[in-house]
């Protein structure tokens, strides 16, 4: 079929896709509770009520893209659809959410696969891609990393701190400063807010529209960002408990960590981004030149 | 021109049938007769038991159907024992919290471990159980656990949470229990469980 014939949006494939999107969207409602009383109730989470706009301004802004496309219908898809409804099922059956809130995305992909064709679900494939960055990990897999993330962000602060005039002893988790002891906390580690960077990385790099390479570097450096900035904060909190005392610890700074580190992990991707941006030009100037 | 055709029959057919069966009644299930764990002895091979253990040593978790505390003692040496059953059935809400398994909260420093024990007395049959080292202010506090799913041991929480979704789909109900020992200082709880585990079994088959 001629994938540059411009389709009329009111044919009967377009309407079938949208029937069966509505349809399958329909089928994932009762996930979506559950879903937003966790975005609700972890700040580390709260990233998961921007991504589904977030997703839907990624496909809307292929609309031109999409709208020269012809309905081209593959029953590759249907695999796809059929293993992501039986993970829906066995995820809802067996108690397991995780694997059920997996499968949305696989499964909307499969129906637009299914329906409307590979040239189409390539389009629509980075906006429901960006679904699964609305999915919690399992608590399982979170706890063991936040352990250790703790202990790692308490033993890079005890080292960084006296170059800043701070005495400290390190005891674990425990920050010992003359005038306060500091804990490092499971809300002080960013290791559950690892979704909320990636999904800031991706989104970053996509809308951006820079080159692939500059897109994959800030996906891949927004969690290293993300965690280096949340050492800012712990070693910035512990400076100024020291100096000002245990005031220093009621601040928006260390109270609203979660909003601190995603600012702070933006701020430095968009440094990266001009810095790549003027080395990419760099080099081709001097490849021109050569 | 059609609107319906094969392939939104399908997908409307699939999705139809994915709806019936995500409501599937499963009943909430637990097995026919669950073990009578307040029967475990209050005494055995020189242990002696007293009711109740110190929350601050081991936290007692509101998602426990029943939960058995005791602290066993026994020629100067003290073992704390928490006995907890849990829904035969899989629900992130029903499983043992993970985050009351031991007093974490406020510790200097947690450390992992897995400990090898030859727990049903068998010989050169070891057993692995999770072990969890708290350096704490005022003590040291080791809490080793481990699942039951009816008589199987599972000590890797990933195991048992994949064998309780299994269970649950192939609509198997099995005693879901969590047993946890805990241990103050530099006192070893081995051979307190060496005679305690043929005893938790023995309740689960019987």
């Amino acid at each position: 079929m001629d994938q540059a014939r411009i389709a009329n949006p009111l044919t009967a494939g377009w309407l079938r896709l949208g029937v069966g999107v509505l349809a399958m969207v329909a089928l994932y409602l009762p996930l979506f509770p559950s879903l937003a009383k966790e975005w609700a109730s972890f700040p580390s989470l709260s990233h998961g009520f921007a991504v589904p706009p977030i997703a839907g301004y990624l496909v809307w802004k292929q609309r031109r893209e999409i709208h020269k496309l012809a309905i081209s219908p593959s029953w590759g898809g249907f695999p796809v659809v059929m293993g992501g409804l039986i993970l829906y099922t066995m995820g809802t059956l067996g108690g397991e959410p995780f694997l059920a809130r997996l499968s949305f995305p696989l499964t909307l992909l499969g129906t637009v696969l299914f329906l409307g064709g590979i040239a189409v679900a390539g389009e629509v494939l980075p906006g429901i891609g960006y679904l699964f960055f609305m999915i919690p990990l399992p608590y399982t897999t979170l706890k063991g990393l936040t352990e250790q993330s703790r202990l790692i962000d308490a033993t890079v602060a005890a080292a960084v701190l006296p170059w800043l005039g701070v005495p400290v002893f390190q005891e674990g988790f425990l920050l010992r400063l003359p005038n306060i002891t500091l804990e490092v906390a499971d809300e002080c580690s960013s290791i559950p807010a690892i979704a909320a960077l990636l999904a800031l990385g991706a989104a970053y790099g996509y809308v951006s529209g820079r080159p692939r390479a500059i897109r994959l570097a800030l996906l891949v450096s927004a969690v290293p960002l993300g965690l280096m900035s949340n050492l800012v904060r712990i070693i910035l909190t512990a400076t100024g408990a020291y100096y000002l005392g245990p005031i220093a610890l009621h601040n928006v700074i260390h109270m609203w960590n979660g909003a601190t580190v995603f600012l702070m992990t933006l701020g430095a991707l968009m440094l990266l981004d001009s810095s790549l941006l003027r080395l990419q030009v760099n080099i081709q100037r001097s490849a021109v030149s050569l | 021109m059609r609107i319906i055709d094969h392939s939104l029959l399908v997908l409307l057919g699939l999705v139809g049938l994915t709806g019936l069966a995500i409501t599937l009644p499963l009943g909430e299930g637990q097995p026919r007769l669950a073990a009578p764990i307040d029967a475990l002895p209050q005494q055995f091979d020189g242990w002696v038991a007293v009711e109740g253990v110190p929350e601050e040593i081991l936290p007692h978790d509101p998602r426990a159907l029943q939960a058995v505390r005791r602290t066993y003692t026994k020629e100067g040496h003290t073992v704390h024992l928490v006995v907890a059953r849990y829904p035969s059935r899989n629900h992130p809400e029903g499983r043992p919290s993970l985050n009351l398994i031991a007093p974490e909260r406020g510790a200097i420093a947690v450390q992992h471990d897995l400990l090898w024990i030859p727990l049903d007395g068998v010989p050169g049959r070891m057993i692995p159980v999770q072990r969890l080292l708290l350096k704490r202010p005022e003590r040291p506090i080791s809490v080793v656990y481990w699942y039951q799913l009816g008589e199987e041991t599972i000590a890797g929480h990933y195991r048992f949470r994949l064998a309780l979704f299994l269970d649950t789909l192939l609509f198997r109900r099995r005693e879901v229990l969590l047993v946890r020992a805990a241990t103050i200082g530099s006192e070893r709880p081995e051979p307190f469980l060496w005679a305690f585990y043929p005893r938790l079994l023995k309740i689960l088959s019987s």
